[in-house]
């Protein structure tokens, strides 16, 4: 009963654009047949549909610099801005050089090993 | 090539069943359906006058809109653009389901998960974008900046669920045709009677149905349209017809996901034939179900903002749907594992 046409993939792709085309079409067809037959009416709608608010309210839509960088830092790196102000910015001078010393020193440490390796074996 | 009464075929196919005039049809059904759950779920009657328990409804509303109520356009909008581009949804969404079962003249090719996910994947959410573009607001730019980042996440996320059972009927089970739609469709049941694919169906089936309540914008996933919000975000400006295709296309969507879940990962009519009793009857059943829990969790749960809503599909179902992908890529390379099981 059922038929099973196998083609290769292009062809099948060029089958079903074709055939999505071919229904668009109809379905179009069927949109003109059935909108009502009135032209434009009014214009009550002329203006976007703004909450009842003016076209001025949009003029300026741009959002201020500094605003967009505090969103996006405070919403997408709210856990590194959270552990940097709880860890280095707790108003103590020795825990804001305790931080820098460790990640200092771990910068330090991964220079000297880096030059080891280099001084030994050459630079890769 | 094809000779004249195959492309006939295919013409009453596309445009008659399973085609244009049913996948209306079911979109209405599904919709009513939809909104019966829902309304039960809250409480409420739901749709009641129109035809028995309502069932006419959404058809009503669809003719009311297209033939009655009136089209409001306003300086800047381009209609004619919106209407095209829902033309062109709504033949893509019904020249996918060529590639089903559900089809009597049906289209298969090796690796033919590709066309369908350009289809699905591209053209449907690209023309609602257009439509909402077609109709410049504030509020229409933000819903559909919303809309494209949802779907930058769920339609990925939704595609690599699928090729979860296309990558394991190929290589466990056994196709003519390698990573088919048609084949994968027929014989991905099989993949329930074995325990180890069964495992990788189950993650990919929850990865899937999350993706599926993002694409159809449902609670909690509804912040494109985000009422009080937004207005009605990327629909702020829609009425009349385009109102009714936005809606009709909104449907058929739901309508298409719905059937390739209940294809891919619930086996459609089988193991029982697609023209028995029991197969019809088993495959609306399935189908149902799957309408039913997408409006369930509709019911249950109020809107996520955009940033907890992208969290959500991201954890919930676009990494669960790539451990999937990549336990059936593991599977497909040594298939002896799940055939020894």
């Amino acid at each position: 009963m059922a038929e099973v046409i196998i083609v290769g993939t292009p062809l099948e792709t060029l089958v079903l654009l074709a055939l999505m085309g071919l229904a668009a079409l109809v379905a179009a067809l069927t949109y003109l047949a059935l909108r009502p037959k009135y032209g434009k009416r009014g214009g009550q709608a002329e203006e976007p549909y703004l909450s009842g608010e003016g076209p001025e309210i949009v003029r300026r839509s741009e959002a201020p610099s500094p605003s967009l960088f505090w969103g996006f830092i405070l919403g997408y790196f709210r856990r590194l801005y959270v552990f940097l102000k709880d860890y280095m910015h707790t108003g103590k001078l020795s825990d804001w050089a305790a931080f820098m010393a460790g990640w200092l020193g771990l910068a330090g440490a991964l220079a000297l090993i880096v030059s080891i390796y280099a001084l030994i074996w050459g630079w890769p | 090539m094809m000779d004249a009464v195959t492309v006939a075929l295919l013409v009453i196919a596309v445009l008659v069943f399973p085609g244009l005039l049913f996948l209306f049809v079911l979109s209405m059904l599904t919709e009513w359906w939809e909104r019966k759950i829902v309304a039960r779920a809250q409480a409420r009657m739901g749709p009641s006058y129109v035809g028995p328990a309502g069932v006419l409804q959404p058809f009503a509303d669809f003719i009311k809109l297209m033939s009655v109520k009136e089209e409001i356009r306003q300086k800047f909008s381009t209609p004619g653009l919106a209407k095209a581009f829902a033309f062109a949804a709504i033949g893509a969404l019904s020249a996918t389901l060529l590639m089903l079962p559900i089809s009597p003249v049906r289209l298969a090719a090796s690796y033919d998960i590709i066309v369908l996910s350009y289809i699905c994947c591209v053209w449907v959410p690209f023309a609602v974008a257009v439509m909402g573009m077609s109709f410049p607001n504030p509020f229409t730019g933000a819903g559909v900046s919303r809309f494209l980042t949802l779907y930058a996440v769920c339609e990925p996320a939704f595609f690599a669920a699928i090729l979860v059972p296309v990558a394991l009927t190929t290589s466990v089970v056994g196709t003519p045709l390698p990573y088919s739609v048609l084949f994968t469709a027929q014989y991905s049941w099989k993949l329930w009677l074995n325990p180890v694919t069964a495992v990788v169906m189950i993650i990919a089936l929850s990865a899937a149905a999350v993706a599926t309540q993002a694409k159809a914008m449902a609670n909690p996933f509804n912040i494109p349209e985000a009422e009080q919000e937004l207005i009605a975000g990327h629909m702020t400006e829609f009425s009349g017809q385009i109102l009714a295709l936005n809606n009709l296309i909104h449907d058929a969507d739901i309508a298409v996901s719905a059937l390739l879940i209940t294809y891919f990962f619930l086996g459609g009519p089988y193991p029982f034939p697609h023209l028995s009793v029991l197969g019809v009857i088993l495959m609306i059943v399935k189908y149902v179900a799957v309408v039913t829990v997408v409006s369930i969790i509709k019911a249950s749960f109020g809107r996520f903002r955009i940033e907890q809503g992208v969290a959500v599909i991201m954890k919930y179902s676009l990494i669960p749907a790539v451990i999937a992908l990549l336990a059936a890529m593991f599977l497909s390379a040594y298939p002896v594992l799940a055939a020894g099981a």
